[in-house]
């Protein structure tokens, strides 16, 4: 090899070393944990996962839990986002939670991040982008990670071939990436895959807490059927039914006349694995999932911008809707933006937790503080979010 | 008329407004932002309900839940069994059926179809001969009216409007579910004077 050769090669190299690294930075500002913001001084402590499993101890996993315990007796209530880490209204509606809530009766649960490994990447070959930032008002940014469906292959690789899970889902063929996905793997063991262990982690945090009601919150395709539906569990039809038809009340008081979009459903018995099947199947819990509609989430949307996610205006979907094409999950020229998504999460989970006490009195859980519906959705998240330091 | 001595149908019809806007149904909505509570062919009074009260479903799907949440925050008093056999129903003297067909309510409840089907016809029959008033609620709006779901609401009572307004049944359309609260208090619940 001559010198010229040499010089060639080095140079080409450092060329590809650059590239990698500018291109690395994405991946490990991915990494980085989002800031969430926890001077409530209605918060009693954050607690790990790890507390309900070990065996996540030092794992990508390790998720918080925001505990907001009143000290009086009463029902217990743990609501949670980021199953899925690109459902994001269902994490802003958990932050909401945390940085707002005051409990005054039993004893509530949030944990933002479910799926924390999620967090970690985005959907390979999708052009998404990372990161939502909202400016505040004294010009600070919040900036919360939009992750995938699945846990970060970093973490937990590879997927088996074919895996019995815990649920009595067989995972083989086009599924074998599910073993990363929190709500097909529940209800979790104690040993085993990541996503596994994290299932098992919530299932003993439920059975450990005396947990009454458990939301967990997602986002849908319009092509979805069940968009804006509250999938129960049977034990949780009641108060679901409560919930629901409460929350129309309240909409009504508050001069809202159309109320909101909220159907129910009942858990699909053969939905193996998914939280309101295998949690409500196995802890004494009523699981409850909800699904507000974002078209990040389905097959026909524009390119996942910031833009895409936080207005959830999507040309592609007026049109569809316009040619009659779909059955749910409509979208107008208004979109759905993440305030009006955050806000359907607030309420449904708001007032699911308001039924468990109408429904059993001495489960009673008190809470308050949460920005009302049209704050929200007037002021937006860079009007509701607080700063971080 | 001798078949349906004294049915009533009381239409919940849940019809968010982005159903009103669509255009995809024949249908024409009779409720508006400004007329919530629209009653066709007549008039519901409390006089028409008869103790004891029934609630049961035709179809299985969770509106039947819902029309119950109601039912508990008006006060009514009722029973409240979704699976009621012809048997059951023929001792209430008023029954609300709610109507919706759900695959998974039905898996559930551990019934077939065609099981659903002849106790759907069981209960006509059983409802005919005893003279017991029929309430036929229909929540959801269009997107439960499926093929599934007008299997067993055609059963009961045809399309809803054509059949109350062909043979003179009072039906009553809300524009949302929370327009049902003062409808059902007015006629389970209402205020001694
Ligand atoms: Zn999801």
């Amino acid at each position: 090899m001559n010198a010229k050769q040499t010089t060639r090669n080095v140079l080409v190299l450092l060329i590809a070393l650059v590239l990698a690294f500018l291109a690395g930075q994405d991946f490990r500002d991915m990494q980085q944990p989002d800031k969430i913001y926890a001077e409530n001084p209605a918060l009693t402590r954050v607690a790990k996962l790890s507390e309900y499993n070990p065996n996540l101890k030092g794992t990508a996993g390790d998720t918080d839990i925001y505990v907001f315990d009143s000290g009086v007796p009463g029902g217990v209530a743990l609501v949670y986002g980021g199953t899925h880490a690109n459902e994001t209204a269902a994490v802003m509606n958990a932050i909401t939670y945390v940085e707002n809530v005051s409990v005054t009766q039993g004893k509530l649960f949030v944990m933002p991040q479910a799926n924390l490994s999620a967090f970690s990447a985005t959907l390979p070959l999708r052009a998404q982008m990372g990161h939502m930032t909202f400016t505040l008002a004294d010009g600070s940014v919040r900036t919360v990670r939009m992750g995938t469906r699945l846990a970060n292959p970093v973490h937990q690789w590879p997927d088996p071939n074919y895996r019995l899970n815990s649920s009595g889902r067989v995972l083989e063929h086009g599924e074998i990436a599910e073993i990363r996905n929190l709500n097909r793997n529940h209800p979790g063991m104690e040993d085993g895959y990541l996503v596994e262990m994290v299932c098992y982690g919530i299932r003993k945090l439920v059975e450990t807490e005396n947990v009454d009601v458990l939301y967990d919150g997602h986002e849908a395709s319009p092509e979805f059927r069940a968009v804006n539906f509250l999938i129960a569990h049977q034990r949780a039809m009641d108060l679901g039914s409560a919930a629901i038809l409460n929350a129309n009340l309240d909409a009504m008081m508050e001069g809202d006349m159309d109320g909101y979009p909220f159907k129910l459903d009942l858990s699909g018995a053969t939905s193996w694995g998914l939280s309101h099947r295998a949690l409500g199947d196995n802890t004494q819990a009523m699981a409850t999932l909800f699904e507000s509609l974002n078209p990040v989430m389905g097959f026909c949307h524009e390119k996942v911008t910031e833009a895409l996610v936080k207005d959830g205006i999507s040309p592609n979907y007026v049109h569809i809707t316009d040619l009659g094409l779909l059955g749910s999950g409509e979208l107008t020229d208004a979109g759905s933006p993440i305030e009006l998504r955050a806000g359907y999460h607030m309420e449904m989970s708001r007032h699911l937790i308001g039924a468990l006490g109408e429904l059993n009195p001495e489960k009673t859980l008190t809470i308050s503080g949460l920005p009302t519906f049209n704050d929200l959705v007037a002021n937006g998240f860079e009007g509701i979010l607080k700063p971080v330091k | 008329m001798k078949r349906f001595t004294r049915i009533l149908a009381l239409v919940l019809a849940l019809a968010a407004i982005t159903a009103v806007m669509s255009a995809e149904t024949a249908y024409t909505f009779r409720t508006s932002k400004e007329e919530r509570v629209v009653t066709e062919n007549g008039e519901f009074t409390a006089d028409l309900i008869v103790d004891p009260v029934l609630i049961t479903s035709i179809g299985q799907s969770a509106d039947v839940s819902m029309l119950d949440a109601l039912m508990k925050k008006v006060g009514a008093t009722y029973t409240f069994d979704p699976i009621a056999p012809a048997e059951e129903v023929a001792k209430y003297k008023t029954v609300i059926i709610a109507s919706g067909a759900s695959s998974k309510g039905l898996g559930a409840a551990g019934i077939s179809q065609e099981q659903e089907t002849a106790r759907a016809e069981a209960i006509m029959k059983t409802v005919e001969e005893n003279e017991i008033t029929v309430i036929l609620a229909h929540l959801g709006g269009p997107g439960r009216r499926g093929a599934l779901s007008d299997t067993f609401s055609d059963m009961v009572l045809g399309k809803f409007t054509d059949f109350a307004a062909e043979k003179e049944i009072p039906i009553t359309l809300l524009a949302t579910i929370a327009d049902a609260m003062t409808v059902l208090k007015d006629l389970f619940a209402p205020v001694a004077q």
